[in-house]
This record gives structure tokens, sequence and C-alpha cells, in this order.
């Protein structure tokens, strides 16, 4: 977290999310606020490897159980049982000043998208 | 006992900062304090200057000279110690011209506190000396001695970052270089003076292609000294069209090429003697990191996102400047012309923008690029992205080349006294160049990250493009007798060109 996560954890915490570390993820929750899912606590997930220069480089893939499509993705498998990664860029990056939270309205947004 | 050579990096507020301390109207001596952080090299350590802590009442007395309390040293440990900093003593020679020696007085002042600040920051004490009468700053480590003594590693240089990269040379460790009859031309475009400050920077390309070659080539013929060139790539055929020197020889036999960058820099330099450094590997990698930290400028000749984040990253925690810039070419989708083409140029260092500020550089891209997703067909297929298709031409290449030399030269030269420009943009179609408005935005963590050296945010990992490109291949008897032959007329054409 910087030891893999570590300061991506802390970000989300700040914000009052709950994450929690297991093995090769950090889980929490995202309520979007429009679409299908909207007001629902969703299950989401980024892989570890991914934290380690977090917040300079963010996270690529977004990890979602299957019960959660979109019309469109670019998908690689997942080692949580039930889950998949999703290709979602975050264009613009570098622009917030509270990192967690410019992420976690990235994840919110993609949410929104679900079918 | 250090076997690294050790320099001082500042930015220009902070030298300004000390300057305004140290230096009197009232022409005595004056003293000051201050935190540093190490960025540790491959052949060099550089303590970057992070803050001054100016004495309190009591503190420090002015008596001609100046001299400090113990308790001055003591608070200032116990503010470095906090944030893992070491500390530094500066000290003013309101007459002093050049790199100062140290007197008597002024090694048993520095030696009286280094200990002690060792102690309690576990880092080296930095003694700094501001010359009044030119301005220039000399530099020292208090290192642990063999037999546990204290012991003196003056410095190779100060640095400051501003404008311009100013930099004061201890010319008893850096000779100053003889200007050859064949630089008369180049050294009155800019003076004795100025040539001899270039002609020691140490200058690296990352990346040596269309571009990077080009740029190598021409540092080398300038005069300059000390340049590395760091690219884990080899020659291949289709390079051929773009990289000026290489040949079809050199694809045959999968030359690397920094072999090609050495060929072409040995065959145009005018330093008397040439220290020229080839990296076959990637700045991404942790090797090439460190190597990267031994040098004063950086030119960035690379496209790929990974590498260029590293380099950005490097411009504000290690206060290193890196010169960047790129081309991107418009082409119709039919394939039946050229639309446009721009390419920026800029230098990235503190009080300028970075390159995700200035819009240079996608954060998410680098983590594509980690991945090596971004020549990944599949990938790209299934993201439905076009893929950045690389359209280069070497008579433009030559013009993005030209850019980052001429920053080069703003910002080390002060050209008309002025520093470097700022970004720059050429557009092709209308023959325009723009300066570009930019600066970092309010939450960027480069800015936030000013000067934290080793402490900096790990980068770097398994490149694995470059770990494919520096794959090593068992070449046929045929391809190793070929490059033997190759190698022996090299030699023997250096061995003649050397005679005349």
């Amino acid at each position: 977290m910087t030891t893999e996560g570590e300061t991506f954890v802390a970000g989300l915490v700040a914000h009052g999310a709950s994450p929690v570390v297991d093995g090769r993820y950090v889980l929490y929750d995202v309520e979007p606020v429009d679409g299908p899912l909207a007001g629902e606590a969703v299950p989401t997930a980024v892989a570890t490897a991914e934290l380690l220069r977090w917040p300079l480089v963010p996270p690529h893939w977004i990890y979602l159980p299957d019960r959660i499509r979109f019309t469109r993705t670019n998908t690689q498998p997942c080692a949580i049982a039930g889950w998949t990664g999703h290709s979602r860029g975050i264009v613009g990056w570098g622009s917030d000043t509270d990192p967690a939270a410019g992420w976690v309205a990235h994840v919110r947004g993609i949410l929104g998208e679900a079918q | 006992m250090t076997r690294h050579r050790t320099s001082v990096a500042m930015t220009a507020e902070i030298a300004e900062a000390m300057r305004q301390h140290v230096a009197r109207d009232d022409g005595q001596e004056d003293v000051c304090l201050f935190t540093y952080r190490p960025s540790t090299g491959r052949l060099r350590r550089t303590a970057l200057v992070t803050s001054i802590l100016t004495p309190k009442p009591g503190e420090r007395s002015v008596h001609g000279n100046a001299s400090i309390e113990g308790d001055y040293v003591l608070r200032a440990a116990a503010i470095a110690h906090a944030r893992g900093d070491g500390i530094g003593i500066c000290h003013s020679h309101p007459a002093g011209r050049g790199w100062q020696s140290m007197s008597a007085e002024d090694r048993d002042a520095e030696v009286s506190f280094a200990n002690l600040a060792r102690e309690i920051t576990t880092l080296p004490m930095v003694g700094m000396t501001y010359a009044g009468g030119d301005g220039t700053w000399s530099a020292r480590h208090w290192d642990t001695g063999q037999a546990g003594e204290i012991q003196r590693t003056d410095a190779d240089n100060v640095r400051v970052i501003g404008d311009t990269l100013s930099v004061s040379w201890n010319d008893a460790k850096v000779p100053l270089p003889a200007i050859m009859s064949n630089q008369a031309r180049t050294v009155s475009c800019w003076g004795s003076q100025a040539h001899l400050s270039l002609a020691r920077r140490h200058v690296l390309v990352v990346g040596a292609g269309s571009v990077g070659l080009d740029v190598a080539t021409r540092l080398a013929a300038t005069g300059i000294v000390n340049v590395g060139v760091m690219d884990f790539d080899t020659v291949e055929e289709h390079n051929l069209d773009r990289l000026v020197g290489a040949r079809s020889l050199d694809a045959a036999l999968h030359r690397a090429k920094t072999y090609v960058a050495r060929r072409q820099m040995l065959a145009a330099s005018t330093a008397g003697e040439p220290q020229f450094e080839f990296f076959h590997t990637s700045v991404c990698e942790r090797g090439g990191l460190v190597a990267a930290l031994d040098y004063d400028v950086i030119i960035s000749c690379v496209d790929r996102p990974w590498p260029r984040a590293v380099l950005n990253q490097l411009a504000f925690t290690d206060l290193i400047p890196i010169i960047d810039g790129g081309i991107a070419v418009d082409v119709f989708e039919d394939g039946s012309g050229m639309r446009n083409a721009t390419w920026r140029s800029h230098v990235v260092r503190p009080g300028r923008a970075c390159l995700v500020c200035n819009d240079q550089l996608e954060p998410t891209e680098v983590s594509l690029d980690i991945d090596g997703l971004l020549e990944d067909r599949a990938y790209i297929a299934g993201a439905d992205a076009a893929s950045d298709a690389g359209h280069n031409v070497a008579v433009l290449s030559i013009g993005v080349a030209a850019a980052l030399l001429a920053q080069f030269v703003s910002f080390n030269v002060g050209v008309g006294g002025i520093g470097d420009p700022g970004p720059l943009q050429f557009t092709l179609n209308t023959h325009a160049l723009e300066h570009l408005d930019y600066e970092c935005r309010p939450g960027c963590a480069h800015v936030a990250s000013l000067g934290v050296g080793d402490q900096r945010l790990d980068m770097t990992g398994t490149d694995q493009t470059a770990v494919q490109g520096q794959k090593p291949t068992r070449p046929q008897w045929s391809r190793r007798l070929l490059r033997w032959a190759d190698d022996l007329i090299t030699r023997i054409q250096r061995l003649i060109d050397n005679n005349f």
C-alpha cells in the first residue's frame, strides 16, 4: 500500500467508506445516483497491484459482480468468483485536490451507465 | 567516506530566500540553517534544499563574522528529523567570488555541529557558502570517514533551478574543459564563460529514436562533455526512414539504438575528452531511474506515457529539469494525405506546469502502458479505441529536435537574459508558433512532492516493453562475424578521424 493501497484505503475511509483489503483486491461499496442501480450500495473493487503508484497513476480496471452489465465493455477475468474486471480509463486525472473523491465520482459515473 | 559525487540543488525561490538572509547590506557575514532531502543516484548524491530555518533572537550573533548557538542546531535538527530531512548550514563571504575554500574557522564551526546533526537526523550535515561578490554558491557534505571521524566531501556543483539553470562549479573537482579550436564558432555564440559551464553539465537523452538520436549527436557536436543516452530498443528496418545515421547493417545486426548513438556522437563530438555513457535500459526500471538521477538536465525524447510520467515526477521530486516534447501528425483517415502536424516543447520544472497539467500526459494511459496494453491488439480492438499509429517522418522530427534544443539553449544559457519561454506549440499547416499558457492545478500532486528526493513514490517497475526489447538473442555465427568486422571498421575509422 504504498504498501499497495494504503493511501487509497485511507482516502476512501476519509470519505466515510468502509473498504476491505481482501488479498489482491480492495473492496468497497459505491452508491450511484442515477441509472438502474441508483440508491443501491454496489460492491466494487480495484486490484492492489494497480494501487502501487496511487495517486499519481489511477487504476484502470474496475471489478464488479457479474450481475452488473454494460452495453459495451472490455473485460478481463477477476480472481473473485462471480466478478469481472471492466476497462475504464479516467480521463483528466490529476485535477482533483482529493484523489479519493475523484475516484469515487469516477466509479459512480460508471455504475450509472450499467444496464 | 563516500564513493559518490555530491551536489546541492534548490529552486530559485529557495536560493533567493537564502541569499536575502545571508547577504547583508552592512557587509558582515551571516549564517542560517536549512533542511534538505537526499536524492541518491548511481554515482551522485544530491542534497535538495527544502526549507530555510532563519534564526530566532539569540540563536546567532553577527560580529563581522557570524556564529550560531547549539540550541539553534538542536531546534533545526528536531524539525528536520520530524520530516525525515537532514540539515545544513549556510554562511556568506560578502566579497567572495567563485567557489569558496574553507578557512580553519569555517571548518571548525561546521565540524562542531556535524556530529550532532547526524546523530539527530541520521543524515550528513551539508555546508554551503554564498559568495556575495559574484553570487557563486559552494557546498560540501560532512560525511563520516573510515575511522568514524568527520570528513568533508566537496560538492561538484550547486544547481539553482529557475527560469534558467544556474550552476556554480567547483573547478577543483570538475576541471574546466579545454576549449577546442573546432569549437570557435560555437563559443563565439555565447562566450567562453557560458560555454565552460554548459560543457560541464551532465545531460541525459532518454530515447534514441528519430528525435533523441539527433538531439544527442548535436549535444556532442556542441562540445558537451558528459552526455548520456538511454534506450532499451534495437534498430529495426522500419526505423531507418527516420533514424538518420542508422544503416541497414545496424538493423540486420540487431544493433542497440544506443550503439548507433555512440557511433554518431563520437564521430560528431568536439569535446577534448568526451565522457559519454550509454544505458541499454528503460527509465521505468529501477536501474534506469537511478542512473537518471546523476544528471543535471534530461531531454525526454520518448512518447510512451510511462517513461514520460517517471521523468515528469523527477522534475519535481528531484529538481532535475526535463525538456520534453513530441509530434502529432494528423492524417486523413482514408490515407490520402496529411491534415496537419503539431509539435510541442516545454521545460518541466518547478515554476512551470507538469506534463499532466499541461495536457501532455494522461495518467490513465500510464496504467495501460505499465500493463503493456497500449500495444495489445486484442485489448485495443475490445476497447474500440484508436491506437496511436505513431505517424512520424524524418523531415518533421528534426523540427521537434530543434524545438527541444532551442528550449535547452534558452534554459541553460539564458538567451538575452531570458530563460525558458514556457510551453510552445508549432502548427505546421499555418506555420504558427504559439506560447501556451499552462500552470499546475491547485491539486497537482507533483507540486506537492517538490524536493522529496528519495522519499518519492516509486513509479518504477518491470517494463515489459523494455524486457522484450532487451531480450538477448543468440546471434548466428555469421551475424557475430559481421558485428566483429563492423566494429573493427568503426574503430579504424575513429582512429583515423582522431588523428586529423
